[in-house]
C-alpha cells in the first residue's frame, strides 16, 4: 500500500510516548501497534482527530502517499 | 472425555435394546417409556389391595407432574396463559398415555374389532401397543408446540443455549438410528435363505446409512463446539477452523449420499440375475441433504464473517 502512517516520527517529534497518546485516544496499545507498523487497513476519522488533537498537527502530518501520481506519469 | 462415555453408553444400550424388540423404529421408542410404565403399574395393581392403592398414586402422582409445574411457576408469578392452557392439556395427554397401557380395553371397546382382539389373539400386545400410540405421539405434540410457543414468547432467550441441546438431542438420535435401527434390523434380516447378491445389497445399504449417519453426527459435534464461539463479540480463529471443517463434512456427506446412489444401481444391474428383487431409484434422503447443504453454506458464510472481521480488526 501507498499510504504510509509517519506516526512514530510525529511522536519522536512532539516527545509523546505510545502509551500516553494511547490513553487520550481511547485506543490499546496493540491498536496503535499496529498503526505503527503499517498494518492497518484504515483508521477512523475520530481516531485521527484525537491523534491530530493531541498531536497538535494535520492529518496530512501524520498520513503521507508515497505512490506515483498523475503529475509524475 | 465425559460425553464420550456417555454416548459410548448410549450406544451400548440402544444396540441391546435394538436386538430385544419385535418393531425396530425410532418413533416407536418413544412410546417404550409408557408402555413400560403403564405395564409395572397394572402389575403392581393386581398383586394386593395395597398393591393397587400404590399403583394409582403413583398413577396420578406421575399425570399431575405438569400440573405440579405449573403451581410452582403461579406461586412464582411465572406463569401465563400459555402456561396454564399448555401444562393443563399435557397432564392430561400424560393421563391418557400411562392410563391406556394400564387398561387397554379403553380404546379397545370402542373398536368393533374388539370381539376379534383378545389378550390370547396372537400379536394382542402389538395392537395395544400401537393404539395406545395415539395418545403418546399427541403428548409429545403438544410438548413440541408448548416448547416452541413458549420460546417465541420469552424475551431474553438464551438462543445458543437451546441450539447446542437440540444439537446434542439430535446427536443422540442418529446414534439410536445406528445401534437401534439399522445395525439390529440388518443383522435380523441376514438369513441363509438370501442370496449371496441379495446379502451384498443388503451390505450396500448399511454402509450407506451408517456412512451418512456417521457424517451427520461429526456435522453436528462440530456445529455444537462452533456454537460456543458464535456467542462472543471476537470472531475467534478456532470458530473459523471449525466452519471449514463442517462445510468439508458437508462436501464429503453430499458426494456419499450420491455416490451410494451410484454404486447401489450399478450393483443392481451386474447383480441383476441373482436379485430377487430390483429397485431403479434415485432416493436422496432429503433431511440429510438439507443439513449438509445449509451448514455447507453456513460454514462458507462464517468463513467471509471471519474475513470481514479480520479486516475490521486492522481499522484503528
Amino acid at each position: 500500500m501507498a499510504i504510509k502512517i509517519k506516526l512514530k516520527e510525529m511522536l519522536k517529534e512532539k516527545n509523546v510516548t505510545s502509551k500516553e497518546l494511547c490513553e487520550y485516544v481511547g485506543i490499546t496499545e496493540a491498536n496503535m501497534s499496529i498503526l505503527r507498523s503499517q498494518k492497518a487497513k484504515g483508521i477512523r476519522f475520530e481516531t485521527l482527530d484525537k491523534i491530530c488533537k493531541y498531536l497538535k498537527c494535520k492529518p496530512g502530518d501524520i498520513i503521507d502517499y508515497e505512490g506515483e501520481t498523475d503529475e509524475e506519469n | 472425555m465425559k460425553n464420550k462415555i456417555i454416548f459410548a453408553v448410549i450406544c451400548i444400550i440402544a444396540l441391546i435394546f435394538g436386538f430385544n424388540t419385535d418393531v425396530n423404529n425410532l418413533v416407536t421408542f418413544i412410546v417404550k417409556p409408557f408402555s413400560i410404565l403403564g405395564g409395572a403399574l397394572r402389575n403392581l395393581s393386581l398383586q394386593s389391595g395395597f398393591g393397587n392403592f400404590l399403583a394409582i398414586l403413583l398413577f396420578v402422582l406421575i399425570s399431575i407432574i405438569p400440573l405440579m409445574i405449573l403451581i410452582r411457576m403461579l406461586i412464582n408469578k411465572k406463569a401465563k396463559i400459555l402456561d396454564c392452557i399448555s401444562l393443563i392439556v399435557i397432564s392430561l395427554f400424560t393421563f391418557l398415555s400411562i392410563y391406556g397401557y394400564i387398561n387397554p380395553t379403553i380404546l379397545l371397546d370402542r373398536f368393533d374389532v374388539y370381539n376379534l382382539f383378545t389378550p390370547a389373539t396372537e400379536n394382542y400386545e402389538m395392537f395395544v401397543f400401537i393404539l395406545n400410540s395415539f395418545y403418546v405421539y399427541i403428548l409429545y405434540l403438544c410438548i413440541g408446540i408448548y416448547l416452541v410457543l413458549k420460546m417465541h414468547f420469552t424475551e431474553n432467550l438464551d438462543i445458543l443455549k437451546i441450539f447446542k441441546r437440540i444439537i446434542i438431542v439430535v446427536i443422540a438420535v442418529y446414534i439410536f438410528a445406528i445401534f437401534y435401527v439399522t445395525i439390529p434390523t440388518f443383522i435380523n434380516n441376514l438369513s441363509s435363505e438370501t442370496t449371496t447378491a441379495v446379502t451384498g445389497l443388503q451390505v450396500i445399504e448399511l454402509f450407506n446409512k451408517i456412512t451418512i449417519y456417521i457424517l451427520l453426527i461429526l456435522i453436528f459435534i462440530n456445529v455444537e463446539k462452533l456454537i460456543q464461539y458464535m456467542g462472543q463479540a471476537d470472531f475467534k480463529e478456532e470458530a473459523l477452523s471449525y466452519s471449514r471443517i463442517i462445510y468439508k463434512l458437508c462436501i464429503i456427506l453430499l458426494i456419499a449420499i450420491l455416490s451410494f446412489q451410484v454404486v447401489n444401481n450399478l450393483y443392481q444391474v451386474v447383480f441383476i440375475s441373482s436379485l430377487t428383487d430390483v429397485n431403479a431409484s434415485i432416493y436422496v434422503p432429503l433431511d440429510a441433504l438439507l443439513i449438509s447443504v445449509t451448514f455447507f453454506f453456513l460454514g462458507k458464510y462464517l468463513t467471509k464473517v471471519y474475513d470481514l472481521n479480520e479486516e475490521h480488526n486492522l481499522i484503528v
